[in-house]
């Protein structure tokens, strides 16, 4: 079986963040890593590879040290990868990124199975793997939180809000967003770190692939949100100041 | 609660930076390496520490393993710790490729040492126990017991103990009463007991192999007739099924601190059936033993950093966070509180913490470099590096042990009533860090090796070469005018040290040996300053070189450094001064003087 899981790095989040120009995250003081979620996709696609043999591929939108943790990946397991490195992408959006991995999936050709993260750490957007299954014209699930596989015959739990799991029937090639806690994700080994840096990583930019997306949202600005801790004390005796905050509770905050 | 355990700017800092450890890269037998592959391993370490260790760290303090009458119950994650440290390499990492290891640098597994110890020194020491033991089966044993037993120990499945203690052999190995009577079928026959053996039986794994001293029959009195042996639990009979080989163990203690490892009693040969398989050649087991001890006592000091940095990084989010008083200067008690951080006492509080873990870290590092060294640098560079290490080895191990004991405590400090209850970490890196000066060798045994053995072996040398490092970063240090003035302070220092040493070997060519190592523990103190402020002077050039191309964030990583640095010689090395009013007058043999009765009452 041949899976193909897509990688996303991102800050981690116990990292100091600090926006310069409103636009960006100055990045001096951030460490990056796997995106969590992705540990998980990349996990279930190694189990699936022990158990049915075959081969996972990492495929990665990102910057110079997003190679870092594809290797990471390596280290777990993968057997090689695909990293567009290429700067029109990476300010680009999700739909971007989702047109890039879709062409960047087509040239390994043959996968059975796409998995992703059921969302990205950062910018929690959760589309990148249903406009991804969109564009490839597959089926897709999202949220799987249990995985069988028989033959091109999938059987997946996928989780909803409250605690319960619906169970989805569907055929490989497919694509499938994989939610945190469906298996424990390995460690890399010392082994497996030093057998990464010999494994392939082919490095692609957006016109190799023959794909120029272009942005279907603006990025405007990025921001703190800043949060109101406004208390008055109201001063006199009882009488005045039951008084004043009736009227108050009236006239400024509109809540009587 | 405190989720950051360390820095890993720092350690980076430290470990690129200010000790570049990249050059090991030139070396054929680190080939394979590269800074990318470093920074994996330091990120692996880091996930391992964040994910698995650190989560259960209280709970291993509260529920600590218990004697169950024929072993120790220990915490459930023990188990999948030593698995995942054997599958994951961690355990043979070291290691040359012909013995399956990953010639990882010992700089950059001390690193990670340093990582998991401030996340959860307990569980931490199982596998690292499990190494020590494992390299001296490669060093010195057969390839019998390395198919039989290493196998089965690298992989995490059977644990691995250091056992030298005994109820009347502790700082004195030389008194080891433990025997070994030969046998026609090669194998010894072991009877004794050993005492306070790290993790000597638990149930987290499926066998225990010590490698244990013992005096085979007709052996020489003292530490000359040692030998070394494995002496497993349950042995692999003839048809390579484990039995039980007579190796009782009869109790566990209950400790102060670094509660989540068991300390066990073992009692070998009850029933006249406990079989020792002798590992090298008989009457040579101490020096076996202190073959793996630099690497040991290097791992102790990484221990006791790794500590104190779990409690300097409790400390300082709660000091960010608690809001109490105002400026000393704001006379209006309606303004809001502000954070304690802004406290001048507790930056003081805070900056000592620093002092001594980055001080203690860099010393580590470079120890560690030194100990890669040994093992590919070649003729007189080798050399160098060897004394040096023997020369530094008995302060990377004390410094941050004792140390860290003030460091933890300061911790406490920070935290006032709330430090000093179990609702918040650092009074449990207090306890847990109790344990550095005395295992591996007391700071007592450390101090005595560094004065009477170390200062003075091979006529000096060693210390020589001390002299002449230190000396060349004082040199490199004058060139940059923020830091002469600290390079002159050091140099002073080194010329106090070069007096008092001279002072305290006078006594001692005087033949009076007792007074000469009196207040060795002194000396050691004295050494360990002026040893970290020579670190902390290394971490000064670095950062300052470093501040030229920083980024704005970075600066304040820099410039604190740069202030640590000063603190450290404005604060710490002045000490040194009392010290020397002490030792410049040890002839006087105050303590020797004393007889037991001056303690009647």
């Amino acid at each position: 079986m041949k899976i193909a899981v897509c990688l996303k790095q991102v800050p981690d989040m116990e990292s100091k963040f600090k926006i310069v120009d409103g636009k960006k995250i100055d990045e001096s003081q951030i460490a990056f890593k796997i995106n969590d979620f992705d540990n998980y996709a990349v996990e279930a696609a190694l189990q699936l590879k022990e158990k049915l043999g075959g081969e996972v591929v990492i495929v990665t939108c990102g910057p110079d040290r997003a190679s870092k943790d594809i290797r990471q990946a390596f280290a777990m397991g993968a057997d090689w990868g695909i990293h567009v490195n290429d700067p029109a992408v990476e300010s680009g959006d999700n739909f971007v990124v989702a047109s890039v991995l879709q062409k960047a999936i087509e040239t390994i050709g043959g996968v059975d199975l796409v998995l992703t993260g059921v969302q990205a750490e950062d910018d929690q957007a959760a589309v990148t793997g249903v406009m991804l299954a969109d564009l490839m014209g597959l089926p897709h699930c999202t949220n799987v939180k249990k995985l069988e596989i028989n033959g091109n015959n999938l059987t997946v739990n996928r989780e909803l809000e409250g605690g319960f799991n619906e169970v989805i029937e569907m055929s490989a090639p497919a694509v499938l967003s994989i939610q945190s806690g469906i298996n424990e994700p390995r460690y890399p080994t010392l082994p497996g770190i030093m057998k990464a840096k010999k494994k392939r990583l082919d490095v692609k930019k957006g016109a190799d692939l023959g794909v120029s997306p272009k942005s279907k949202t603006d990025f405007i600005k990025m921001f703190f949100p800043v949060s109101e801790h406004k208390a008055e004390i109201i001063q006199g005796d009882p009488a005045t100041a039951a008084a004043k905050l009736i009227e108050k509770l009236k006239t400024e905050a509109k809540v009587i | 609660m405190a989720q950051k355990f360390y820095s890993e700017q720092n350690l980076k800092f430290t470990l690129y930076d200010v000790h570049g450890i990249e050059s090991l890269l030139e070396y054929d037998y680190f080939r394979d390496y590269s800074r990318e592959s470093f920074d994996m391993i330091l990120d692996t370490a880091k996930k391992i520490a964040t994910d698995f260790m650190f989560p259960i760290t209280s709970e291993m303090d509260k529920n600590p393993p218990e004697y169950t009458g024929d072993t120790i119950k220990v915490h459930a994650a023990v188990r999948p710790f030593m698995k995942t440290s054997g599958d994951g390499g961690w355990i043979n990492a070291l290691f040359p490729y012909e013995e399956g290891g990953q010639q990882m640098p010992v700089s950059i597994y001390n690193a990670c040492q340093f990582i998991f110890a401030a996340a959860n020194y307990s569980i931490s020491v199982y596998p690292s126990l499990t190494h020590g033991a494992v390299d001296l089966i490669y060093s010195y044993g057969s390839e019998e017991i390395k198919e039989k037993y290493a196998t089965n120990m690298v992989a995490g499945k059977w644990q691995g103990t250091m056992a030298l203690t005994e109820p009347e052999a502790g700082s004195s190995l030389s008194d080891v009463k433990t025997t070994a009577v030969p046998t026609e079928h090669g194998y010894y026959l072991i009877n004794g007991q050993k005492t306070f053996i790290s993790a000597g039986d638990h149930d987290g794994v499926d066998n225990i192999v010590h490698l244990m001293l013992a005096r085979i029959k007709g052996a020489p009195a003292g530490v000359k007739g040692l030998s070394l042996f494995v002496v497993p639990k349950m042995r692999i009979n003839d048809k390579g099924k484990l039995e039980f080989n007579d190796v009782s163990c009869a109790g566990c203690y209950h400790k102060m601190g670094y509660r989540g490892a068991p300390i066990a009693q073992l009692a070998m040969g009850e029933n006249d059936d406990c079989r020792g398989y002798l590992v090298g050649e008989a009457n040579r087991g101490l020096a076996y033993m202190f073959q793996m001890m630099n690497g040991a006592r290097i791992h102790v000091g990484a221990g006791a950093a790794g500590i104190s940095s779990a409690a300097y990084h409790a400390a300082l989010e709660y000091c960010r966070e608690r809001l109490q008083g105002r400026r000393i200067t704001e006379k209006d008690p309606t303004k809001p509180q502000i954070p304690i951080i802004e406290h001048a006492d507790v930056k003081r509080m805070l900056a000592a913490q620093r002092g001594i873990i980055e001080g203690s870290l860099s010393l580590i590092v470079y120890a560690g470099k030194l100990l890669d060294l040994t093992l590919v640098a070649q003729g007189e560079e080798k050399e160098r590096c060897e004394l040096l290490l023997d020369f530094l080895t008995p302060i990377v191990k004390s410094y941050p042990s004792e140390m860290g004991l003030f460091s933890t405590s300061l911790a406490i400090q920070c935290l006032g009533g709330y430090g000093y209850s179990d609702e918040f970490p650092v009074e449990q890196y207090m306890r847990d860090v109790r344990i550095h000066p005395i295992h591996e060798g007391t700071t007592g045994i450390q101090a005595m090796d560094l004065l009477g053995r170390k200062v003075v072996m091979k006529s000096g040398r060693a210390m020589s070469i001390y002299l002449e490092e230190v000396g060349k970063t004082v040199g490199a240090a004058k060139g940059i005018a923020e830091l002469a003035p600290y390079a002159d302070k050091l140099k002073r220092a080194l010329d106090l040290l070069g007096e008092v040493t001279a002072s305290l070997v006078g006594i001692a060519m005087k033949g009076e040996t007792d007074r000469f190592l009196a207040d060795a523990t002194l000396y050691l103190e004295l050494s360990e300053i002026i040893c970290v402020a020579w670190q902390w002077l290394a971490q000064g050039i670095a950062a300052g070189t470093a501040l030229g191309a920083a980024s704005e964030s970075d600066r304040d990583f820099l410039e604190g450094k740069i202030y640590v640095m000063r603190y450290f010689f404005e604060y710490d090395l002045p000490r040194i001064e009392g010290l020397r009013a002490r030792l410049m007058n040890a002839a006087d043999g105050l303590t020797v003087s004393m007889r037991p009765e001056h303690f009647t009452d």
